[in-house]
């Protein structure tokens, strides 16, 4: 455990722009060690491209450039397709929105579970199984014929997420990305997902890049917090503190909460244009 | 009974809703029995699957396959029947995802002006101007298709659509949850503005609730097709008191 200091991810100066030389995303420069960070921002901010741009899946005409973009010590600006793919899903995992669109429509959640041990290491198919079931037991389900031989139309929305982040955190990552991973989700299962990605996150020691626009759960659940607005980070603060957040921008995402005390007030807005203002993906 | 009958804006009693498609037929609304005062904001809450979003689709006149009774500003609604006369105008629905409930080949003029064409409207344009106005938009988008908006616009132009009949009865389901927290806050403001400025009695589907508790007066949570509890605005405002 001679890595726990260093950090996972070194990010220098990452931007991406479009090729019409709009910038998207603007000299963004951060680190992450083992711990919990999240990205927060509105829609179009530049928060999941970011992501996207940290694991190589960035595509023409979209352009990428940083001065420094390490993952695990290993420089990924020169990385080539194999050397990306032996890392996706193996050091780095990318848990998404709706597990009902990043799940395989037409196959198995179970063979789904099961290809990606086989795509990252030569383990048998006995220990494969008892992987599967070790991991779906840390994730609350059980690993019945129920849930492996169902396709993800047939699991809830809960169950999905479940089943996604078992599959992410299976090959033993250091890192895990979860773009929005519960806002496809009801209130009272979105606590229920992200206490479970916190404690397995934290019992393994990996490193986390939450992307959210809930702050006040943010809050509950990261240590520290990169608001970015436009492509840049405006403010860096730790989640502990976001209640008492100066900026006013990091002030004003946090205010914008309605509430049963919020009743028959206005609520504070952003000052901004409406041109500028992407649409929710 | 009460005999005030003019103040009740919806009156549902023993209203069963069951989805027969599927093996096992399961009552999606079991029993319920609903009475909304006029004037005033409503909601429905509970976790998903619980019936609230059906519920909202038999008031719209959506989902016609009930059985029970249901009077809307005192007319009575017959199951497997449209909606018929002013009611057509009266109760208006705005959905989850803008970008769905907008036809995408039709500009946003195209989509407001037809529902006043339909009633045979004549200064069209001008209403379509106006109700733009009213939700915060300039005539600039008059002319945009809903993938050249955000996703913030694209919910506004729902909500003109709504209101462009002068609704008495308007019906939102989830309205901002496909939106980010500060959107939301903008269309939140805007569905109170509205409301205070055209008198009508509203009510909002919601799995938040922060968003039940910032919009409503009063409030039922769903589950398994029943109301399992009524809250009033004192226990609307407790933080927590409910899910």
């Amino acid at each position: 455990m001679g890595e726990v200091a260093k950090p996972l991810l070194r990010v220098e100066d990452l931007t991406v722009r479009t090729g019409s030389g709009t910038t998207l995303v603007d000299a963004l420069t951060f680190d992450l060690k083992a711990e919990r960070v999240a990205l927060v921002g509105e829609s179009g901010s530049g928060k999941s491209l970011t992501a996207r741009a940290v694991l190589g899946l960035v595509r023409p005409p979209l352009t990428v450039t940083a001065a420094r973009l390490e993952l695990n010590a290993f420089d990924l600006r020169t990385a080539s397709a194999p050397e990306w793919a032996r890392r996706r899903g193996s050091i780095v995992s990318l848990m998404l929105q709706d597990p009902r669109f990043s799940l395989n429509p037409v196959i198995r959640v179970g063979r789904q579970i099961d290809e990606i041990m086989t795509l990252h290491g030569k383990a048998t198919a006995a220990t494969r199984r008892d992987r599967i079931r070790d991991m779906l037991s840390a994730v609350g389900l059980d690993a019945t014929r129920r849930i492996l031989d169902a396709y993800p139309h047939q699991l809830s929305g809960g169950m999905g997420q479940r089943v996604m982040l078992a599959m992410m955190l299976i090959n033993g990552p250091r890192l895990l990305i979860a773009d929005e991973p519960t806002s496809a989700l009801d209130a009272g299962l979105r606590d229920q997902v992200l206490e479970l990605m916190m404690n397995l996150v934290e019992k393994r020691r990996m490193g986390l890049l939450l992307i959210s626009h809930d702050l006040p759960r943010v809050a509950r659940y990261c240590e520290r917090v990169l608001v970015m607005y436009r492509g840049r980070i405006v403010d860096r603060c730790s989640a502990a503190s976001l209640a008492q957040a100066s900026h006013p921008y990091t002030r004003a995402l946090w205010d914008c909460r309605p509430s049963g005390r919020t009743y028959g007030t206005e609520l504070p807005v952003l000052d901004r244009g409406w041109a500028g203002d992407g649409a929710t993906s | 009974m009460n005999t005030i009958a003019v103040d009740v804006a919806v009156k549902v009693d023993d209203l069963s809703v069951r989805f027969a498609e599927s093996r096992h037929p399961r009552w999606v609304i079991d029993n319920l029995a609903l009475h909304i005062e006029t004037g005033v904001v409503f909601g429905l809450t509970g976790p998903s699957g619980c019936g609230k979003s059906t519920l909202l689709r038999v008031l719209a006149g959506v989902n016609r396959d009930w059985q029970g009774t249901m009077e809307i500003f005192g007319r009575a609604v017959t199951p497997h029947r449209r909606f018929e006369g002013e009611l057509r105008r009266d109760v208006q629905m705005v959905f989850q995802d803008p970008y769905a409930s907008l036809h995408p080949r039709h500009t946003v003029e195209r989509c407001l002006a037809e529902p006043l064409r339909i009633i045979g409207v004549t200064d069209g344009r001008a209403r379509v101007a106006a109700a733009l106005e009213e939700v915060g938009l300039s005539w600039d988008v008059a002319y945009r298709y809903p993938n050249q908006l955000s996703g913030g616009q694209r919910q506004r132009v729902a909500i003109a659509r709504a209101l462009l009949h002068r609704p008495r009865l308007l019906l939102l389901d989830e309205p901002t949850s496909a939106l980010d927290l500060s959107v939301q806050a903008d269309i939140l403001n805007l569905l109170n503005r509205l409301k205070r400025a055209h008198p009508m009695t509203v009510v909002v589907v919601s799995h938040d609730p922060g968003v039940i508790g910032h919009l409503c007066d009063q409030a039922a949570v769903m589950q398994d097709g029943k109301v399992q509890r009524w809250l009033n605005r004192a226990e609307l405002s407790q933080e927590g008191s409910f899910k």
